[in-house]
């Protein structure tokens, strides 16, 4: 019998072994390799004299090269990207498809992702000429959910690439204060919190910290599940106690970072890390050029680690649509195919699992990490990590949690009630707007609209 | 023409037939509405007018071309194939048991239609109706179709009514009054129910429509304030569709819609659905609402809207399907709010109410008719028996059937039953005398019949020997000379018996008469034989034949063959006699064909026979012979002219110097038969040369002494007659006999009677004429002396002679004032005679010269056309009694 299991165990690690293989070859090619990508791809229709426009709008860096590598591979196409500042991008692209005038395509990061949940104006990716769901097995399913609607009836953007949330910290400090450095280490002594108040108060005492603001483990927990669930009930709930808690004591210790040297005109996070008095700080994956580019200084002094408290938390996305307008939906998705085979910048993770795979082995050791293979980790992150759905609400409500938190905080009031407090108000809030989407999403399910 | 006038009448039948069958499938296309999908359509009108008219035969046609027509224009639905069988049932059913076709089209409803729709009612579009939508459709068609039939009732009646061919129901070409009022009166009904049913029904939809666009209006006014103040991201929201913001508009939309009555919808810039009541309709097509129907603008932004007609059997089922629109932009915003009010929710309120008011009215109708049937059933009822009685009244009355006037409880009816029964008497008293008039009538005409027979035989017959009398003869003669061709010839006989004069005279008129009968006889046996003979009795023992001849050798034959059967011996009376004939023909066209001039011919001809001993014809040539007979023929005639009363006496006035009239003279004429006057001058030479004179001048004397008797007797005031003496007169043997006896015949007094005499009467023997004068003298007569100048007078014996007076010829009288030679004779011989103490006349005087002149010369009396010509006695009475009235006035 065992024989037999055995023989079994081989032919069907034959089988992965040789499907692998194959996909390896054909699925996934090095970033970058043009010539894979291109015979990959599904032929475009029939070249015509005129060239084809497909305007493209983004907020992010990193665009030109891979528009310039796809231009390249189609002369008669041509990439119009205009790049928004990120906070105006979101209302540019609600403005432009409220007007419908919005460009062919669009790129939509996770914070705004909420915001297109449930409105019309978007292609259905999974309706022709798209073809989204051939690429749906190589998606990670909770990555994938992030840009289907509100209404699970449409799939309104493709996910490219995701981020992990992930722990920079300052390898040289904690050795100094004898906590430990190396990564997995220092995660597993900061799963437990006390560990984590601990190392935070020792620190402070010494003109460090481990938190860029008091309210940093609310923002760690949260960023580990959406603000609502599908039925868009508040999930805040036990883990708002430990969030609490630790923000209080944060507070009550006085382990929050003095800002009197702060410039004006400089951004907190930038003004704690040039000063050097940040020993760790919880950035995506993907902003680990900005911190190296903000403290370029202390190069090889930084390393990466998973969050405290054991947790899995989701920094960010990039997601590409298509407006339900445009005249070349088939050359939008030629590009976005294009697009979803390569990895977009550093530190952002490659939603095609097969790029990702790419990514993953590469193993490439940065310096600045202290020769840390940051992409492997990140990877690893991230395929640990649940994307999280998110809702038209989740703007409306995260400010009114935050400055629940900021009033509670500064009342110092006790969890039970703070939590108590703020969950009602947040409920008070929404509760109309909820009903309203669920009783829509019950109206739309009954009538199976084609369109919306 | 006959082929003409069928060709006519059949184009005029496929002409109508046409016209009905385009006004059959327009009525059927096109109807008139009434409420909510309820119309009327007059489809059923033409349709069972042409099943009346045309039969089957124009039926087949008909519907085919509806089909195709339907066909073309959409569909066939299942109304149109239920209505081509209905009316291709009913043109078969219409000629059998003359029902009409209302009673078919409700049979055919009750049995066929009516279930059928009711059964695709209760499978189809209206499984979810209230009760009124499933009987509301059939109600309307039923009522449709059966008030067509009986309009197309009422025209095919009106039709026959008004002398047309009858119709497949009307074979016996007769419409019964009871037929008529009872369609009249159902027209009248059904008429006014439809009207006021349409009325009503157009008034309650607009009502509806009031109701709508006031409620559509006021609800949608609250959705769009609620617009105008979305802006920014809201607004936004909204053209993005945001879930969000949708589903707050939505809820307010459903917060104004009251009581649910309207389906609203907000729409974007691009008719996109923005929000909307309704969730189980498609946004995109809910946005294009007008899509799918018809769409009608009611007032500006409100509309009403139905769906195509093709998906539909029923139209009522297509109304429900309907709504009210009411549209309305909203202002600075880029949405329009649409509210919709189904038709449904009115309709069946609406319908459930029409419904009522529809039965309510029917059962009124028909309450109305059958109360009207009644009435009319007891009309025609009594009206029949009083047909039925007064049928062959005539017949009835004649026969003296016993008529049952049975009295009638109606004033009307009783009033007309006593008018029928006084009419019949009436009648029948009439029949009475009728009859009686009748027997009278035939006995008259039976009286006419004879007489008009007797009339006839007298008119063409002899009395005596009944052969054709002179006027059938000259018709007889006038006709054949008319027929008369080339080849052929006429001989016409004349024959005059011989010695029937004596016979005549020696035996008496008897004996004549039978004589003649006799001689007709042997005539008429002698020619039964000859086509176109003819024997006819002119008078006396004239006899005439006319003969159709080739040859004359004919005649000839005929007339010895007659000569020879009339000189056989006669028995008259034991007696025997012989008689024979003298036969002269006449041959026309030889001897012409004057009918007056043949017979004269002829009868010249006969005289020319007898001249030459009797017994022998003879044909008519020019000759001696034919002169003498000619003389021997007017002395004939003048025989018989005085037998006839031919001969007139007229007379002349003879005036004094005043003009007064003193005198007349008397003078002879001859109105012959044929020829008219005959003067004297062409008849008395004759006279005096045969001895005619001596009886005419015996008829002369005794009429003037009778008429101027006459005249003495009437009072008229006695003047001298002159009468005029011929010299053979005058030395008769008889005259003075003769004389005598008139005078006393007459009573004329003679000193009234002046006898003219020309002056050579002296010349023969002058004693004998003295002596007669001498005695016509002493019986008191005068003597004039006539013509006097013109022949060789003795002064000496005039002088001897008791003469009277003297009549100075015309000769010397004509022109006197101017020929001096007459006036000295004139003048000479008034001196001589007023020397004798002669009164002297003068004659002829025609001018008022010659009159002036005599005057002067004291001519004592004066005669002439100037005064007075010749006048019949009749004419001098009243000129006699003119005269006296004038003296005594």
């Amino acid at each position: 019998m065992k024989k037999l299991y055995g023989v079994c165990s081989l032919l069907v690690s034959c089988m992965i072994m040789i499907t692998g293989c194959t996909g390896m070859q054909s699925a996934s090619p090095p970033a970058g390799s043009e010539h894979a990508v291109e015979s990959d791809l599904p032929p475009l229709p029939p070249q015509t004299n005129e060239k084809i426009k497909l305007r493209l709008w983004v907020s992010e860096e990193g665009w030109d090269e891979h528009i310039e590598a796809y231009e390249r591979l189609h002369p008669q196409i041509e990439i119009v990207l205009t790049r928004n500042r990120t906070e105006e991008h979101k209302e540019k692209m609600l403005d432009a498809l409220a007007n419908r005038r919005a460009p062919d395509l669009m790129v939509i990061s996770k914070d705004d992702l909420g915001e297109f949940t449930a409105i019309s104006g978007l292609a259905d990716l999974r309706q022709s000429p798209f073809q989204a769901e051939t690429y749906m097995k190589d998606v990670p399913p909770a990555l994938w959910q992030t840009t289907q609607s509100f209404d699970k009836q449409r799939m309104f953007a493709f996910p490219l690439a995701t981020s992990p949330l992930v722990t920079y910290y300052r390898a040289d400090i904690l050795a100094q204060f004898g906590f430990p450095t190396e990564p997995e280490e220092l995660a597993r002594y900061m799963e437990i919190t006390d560990n984590w108040l601990k190392m935070a108060k020792t620190l402070a005492e010494h003109g460090y910290y481990i938190n860029d603001r008091p309210d940093t483990p609310f923002f760690l927990y949260q960023s580990t599940t959406g603000v609502f669930d599908d039925q868009l009930r508040f999930t805040g709930g036990g883990h708002f106690f430990s969030a609490y808690y630790l923000s209080r004591k944060l507070k009550q210790g006085g382990l929050d970072p003095k800002l009197h040297e702060q410039v004006e005109e400089e951004p907190p996070e930038e003004y704690l890390l040039r000063s050097g008095s940040m020993a760790m700080i919880y950035r995506g994956a993907n902003e680990y050029e900005r911190i190296r580019n903000m403290t370029p200084k202390t190069a090889g002094k930084w390393r990466v680690t998973r969050l405290p408290f054991d947790l899995n938390g989701w920094a960010g996305s990039s997601s590409i649509s298509v407006s339900q307008y445009s005249s070349y939906k088939v050359y939008a998705w030629d590009f976005i195919q294009f697009m979803m085979k390569r990895q977009l910048a550093p530190g952002q993770v490659p939603a095609y699992l097969p790029v990702r795979k790419e990514v993953e082995l590469a193993g490439s050791s940065n310096l600045f990490f202290g020769g840390q293979q940051v992409e492997t980790l990140f990877v690893r992150l991230a395929n640990q990590m649940k994307e999280f759905a998110l809702t038209p609400l989740d703007t409306k409500v995260q400010k009114s949690l935050n400055d629940g938190i900021k009033h509670m905080m500064m009342k110092n009031a006790d969890a039970a009630t703070a939590i108590t407090d703020i969950i009602s108000q947040i409920r008070r809030e929404t509760e109309y707007d909820r009903q309203i989407l669920l009783d829509e999403r019950r109206l739309l399910e009954g009538s199976k609209p084609t369109m919306r | 023409m006959v082929i003409h006038n069928d060709r006519s009448r059949l184009m005029v039948s496929a002409l109508g037939w046409a016209i009905l069958t385009i006004l059959f499938i327009g009525s059927a296309e096109w109807k008139v509405p009434f409420i909510f999908g309820a119309s009327l359509t007059l489809a059923g009108v033409f349709g069972y007018t042409i099943a009346g008219i045309y039969g089957w035969r124009g039926m087949l046609p008909t519907v085919a071309v509806f089909l195709a027509v339907d066909s073309i224009m959409g569909e066939i639905t299942l109304l149109d194939a239920m209505r081509t069988i209905e009316y291709l049932c009913i043109s078969f059913l219409l000629p059998f048991r003359n029902i009409h076709s209302v009673v078919w089209a409700l049979f055919f409803w009750l049995i066929a239609s009516g279930p059928l729709y009711a059964y695709t009612l209760s499978q189809g579009e209206a499984v979810t109706s209230l009760p009124h939508h499933a009987y509301m459709p059939i109600l309307m068609l039923a009522s449709n179709g059966i008030t067509g039939a009986l309009i197309a009732d009422i025209l095919l009646t009106l039709r026959v009514w008004a002398g047309k061919k009858g119709a497949a129901i009307h074979r016996n070409k007769t419409v019964s009054i009871g037929s008529i009022l009872f369609l009249l009166i159902t027209l009248a009904v059904v008429g006014p129910f439809l009207f006021v049913m349409m009325i009503d029904g157009l008034s309650m939809e607009r009502d509806v429509e009031n109701r709508a666009y006031q409620m559509a209006a006021s609800q949608t006014g609250h959705i769009v304030e609620y617009l105008k103040k979305q802006e920014g991201k809201e607004m936004r929201g909204l053209l993005l569709h945001s879930m969000l913001e949708q589903g707050k508009l939505r809820e307010f939309l459903k917060t104004s819609n009251f009581e649910e009555l309207m389906e609203i919808t907000v729409t974007g810039p691009y008719d996109d659905v923005i929000a909307s009541t309704v969730t189980h309709y498609p946004h995109d097509a809910y946005a294009s609402w007008r899509k799918g129907g018809n769409v009608t603008e009611i007032e500006e932004g409100f509309y009403r809207w139905l769906p195509d007609n093709r998906r539909y059997t029923f139209d009522m089922m297509r109304w429900r399907e309907g709504f009210f629109v009411y549209e309305q932009k909203v202002r600075d915003r880029p949405f329009t709010v649409i509210a919709k009010v189904p038709i449904q929710r009115y309709q069946e309120q609406i319908s459930k109410d029409f419904a009522n008011r529809f039965l309510f009215m029917i059962l009124f109708c028909l309450l109305s008719l059958g109360l009207s049937a009644l009435i009319i059933r007891i009309i025609m009822k009594y009206l029949s028996k009083l047909a039925e009685l007064t049928t062959n009244l005539p017949d009835k009355l004649a026969n003296h059937e016993t008529l049952e006037w049975k009295p009638s409880p109606v004033k009307e009816f009783m009033s007309l039953s006593q008018n029928f029964r006084m009419m019949a008497e009436r009648v029948a008293e009439m029949f009475a005398k009728l009859e009686g008039t009748n027997q009278e009538l035939n006995e008259k005409t039976q009286m006419l019949q004879q007489s008009e027979e007797r009339l006839n035989q007298l008119a063409f017959y002899d009395t005596l020997t009944g052969l054709p009398n002179r006027h059938a003869f000259t018709s007889h003669l006038q006709e054949k000379l008319a027929e008369l061709k080339r080849d052929e010839k006429l001989a016409i006989m004349f024959l005059d018996l011989d010695r029937f004069k004596q016979v005549n005279d020696t035996l008496g008129h008897e004996s004549g008469d039978l004589l003649l009968q006799e001689a007709s006889k042997r005539i008429q046996a002698v020619i039964p034989d000859i086509p176109g003979a003819m024997a006819a009795r002119l008078g006396g023992d004239e006899f005439v034949i006319v003969l159709p001849i080739r040859k004359e050798t004919e005649a000839s034959a005929v007339a010895t063959r007659v000569i020879s059967a009339l000189t056989s011996s006669i028995m008259l009376d034991r007696q025997e006699v012989y008689v024979g004939t003298s036969i002269g023909i006449s041959l026309a066209p030889d001897n012409g064909c004057d009918l007056t001039d043949i017979l004269k011919k002829a009868d010249m001809a006969m005289y020319a026979a007898k001249s030459m001993g009797g017994a022998v014809y003879r044909f008519y040539s020019e000759g001696p012979a034919e002169h003498a007979a000619e003389s021997m023929m007017l002395e004939t005639y003048m025989r018989k002219a005085l037998e006839r009363e031919e001969f007139l006496l007229y007379y002349q006035p003879i005036v004094d110097q005043d003009g007064c009239m003193k005198a007349m003279e008397a003078l002879i004429r001859w109105k012959h038969p044929e020829k008219g006057f005959i003067t004297p001058d062409k008849f008395i030479p004759l006279a005096e040369k045969t001895g005619f004179v001596l009886p005419l001048g015996e008829w002369i004397l005794r009429t003037a002494c009778l008429q101027h008797k006459k005249w003495q007797d009437e009072g008229h005031p006695p003047m001298p007659v002159s009468v005029n003496i011929s010299m053979r007169q005058f030395y008769d043997s008889n005259f003075l006999e003769m004389v005598r006896r008139i005078l006393k015949e007459t009573g004329l007094d003679p000193s009234w009677l002046v006898m003219e005499i020309t002056e050579g009467f002296t010349a023969n023997d002058p004693d004998q004429a003295l002596a007669i004068v001498a005695a016509l003298n002493a019986m008191g007569i005068k003597l004039s002396i006539d013509d006097f100048g013109t022949g060789y007078s003795s002064l000496n014996r005039l002088k001897k002679l008791p003469i009277h007076s003297l009549k100075i010829d015309r000769s010397f009288v004509s022109e006197v004032d101017k020929d001096h030679s007459n006036a000295s004779i004139v003048q000479a011989i008034i001196h001589m005679a007023h020397a004798l103490e002669l009164l002297t006349v003068a004659e002829g005087i025609e001018t008022q010269e010659e009159l002036q002149f005599l005057r002067a010369l004291n001519c004592d009396r004066m005669q002439g056309y100037l005064f007075s010509k010749p006048i019949s006695a009749e004419e001098m009475t009243e000129f006699l009694a003119r005269t006296r009235e004038d003296r005594r006035g």
